[in-house]
């Protein structure tokens, strides 16, 4: 997991509140792993990413330690009490893997930063990740997937 | 007269006011001068080491109450009193191929509002059988 979002923030309120989510875009490579997945071959060269955090780079593995992590995408419509929250730019698996999902009381935060080595969007998107997820305490152990 | 010029006081220092509120909220971002927000939050990770204390500083400028714990030792009850729980770690160690973390043991039946965080959290999710676990 790099450390960056990839897209336009889709319309939640988990990025408006209670703090708005303002991110700076960038255009970065799209990373050579995206390629070896059904329909990489028609992604662009260069893909929309915001910084979610700032950590040193190992330049050795590619990848940010303490490492994050992203989820296999799936389709929210067929799997209800989920939601995808933002995709993760990554150097090991596919365009779309998740790094904000959500499902039932469980909210995945991909990134891997401390808030001190976030960016203000980031921040801002964590903060309002812990006030969104407080909305779904679930009943009883009838909740039982 | 004395009346008018109080009014036209006021309703300046009014404009003035909504003008620095809409001017923040316009420049996004998080607010540290705005007030705490009404909840009660608990984080469990490696305790005494930065990336802890990061967390939980960041969180009690936030947040009304802010509790911590060792992901370690992390009971369900502990979670108990709390609008959201936190689940994270330090930097994961890898021993023999095989990703080495705190045994944190949340069942099915668990009902708290909870954010996991990177590696660790997606490894939770992973044993509760989550879309959002490790891919």
């Amino acid at each position: 997991m790099g450390e960056a979002a990839q897209g336009e923030l889709p319309k939640h309120e988990i990025f408006s509140k209670p703090f708005r989510v303002e991110p700076v875009y960038e255009l970065w490579e799209t990373p050579s792993n995206y390629r070896r997945y059904p329909g990489g071959d028609r992604l662009p060269d260069k893909l929309k990413v915001w910084r979610v955090q700032q950590q040193a780079r190992d330049q050795k593995t590619r990848m940010v330690a303490p490492y994050g992590a992203v989820a296999k995408p799936w389709k929210p419509s067929e799997a209800p009490g989920t939601e995808i929250l933002v995709a993760g730019y990554n150097l090991g698996k596919m365009d779309g893997a998740v790094a904000v999902g959500r499902e039932r009381n469980f909210l995945q935060w991909g990134f891997s930063a401390p808030p001190s080595r976030m960016t203000e969007a980031g921040r801002a998107f964590f903060l309002n990740s812990v006030c969104y997820i407080a909305k779904f305490p679930r009943k009883g152990s009838a909740a039982v997937k | 007269m004395a009346t008018l010029t109080r009014s036209i006081g006021f309703y300046l220092i009014l404009a003035a006011g909504a003008f620095f509120v809409l001017a923040a909220s316009a420049a996004g971002g998080v607010d540290t001068a705005s007030p705490k927000i009404d909840l009660r939050v608990i984080y469990f990770g490696h305790p005494q080491t930065p990336r802890a204390r990061d967390f939980v500083e960041f969180l009690e400028k936030h947040f009304s109450k802010v509790g911590q714990g060792d992901l370690d030792t992390f009971r369900e009850s502990d979670a108990a009193g709390y609008d959201v729980t936190i689940l994270d770690y330090d930097e994961l160690k890898v021993v023999n191929n095989r990703i080495q973390m705190p045994k944190t043991v949340v069942s099915k039946q668990y009902i708290r509002p909870t954010v996991t965080i990177g590696a660790t959290g997606a490894l939770v999710c992973e044993r509760l059988g989550l879309q959002t676990g490790y891919l």
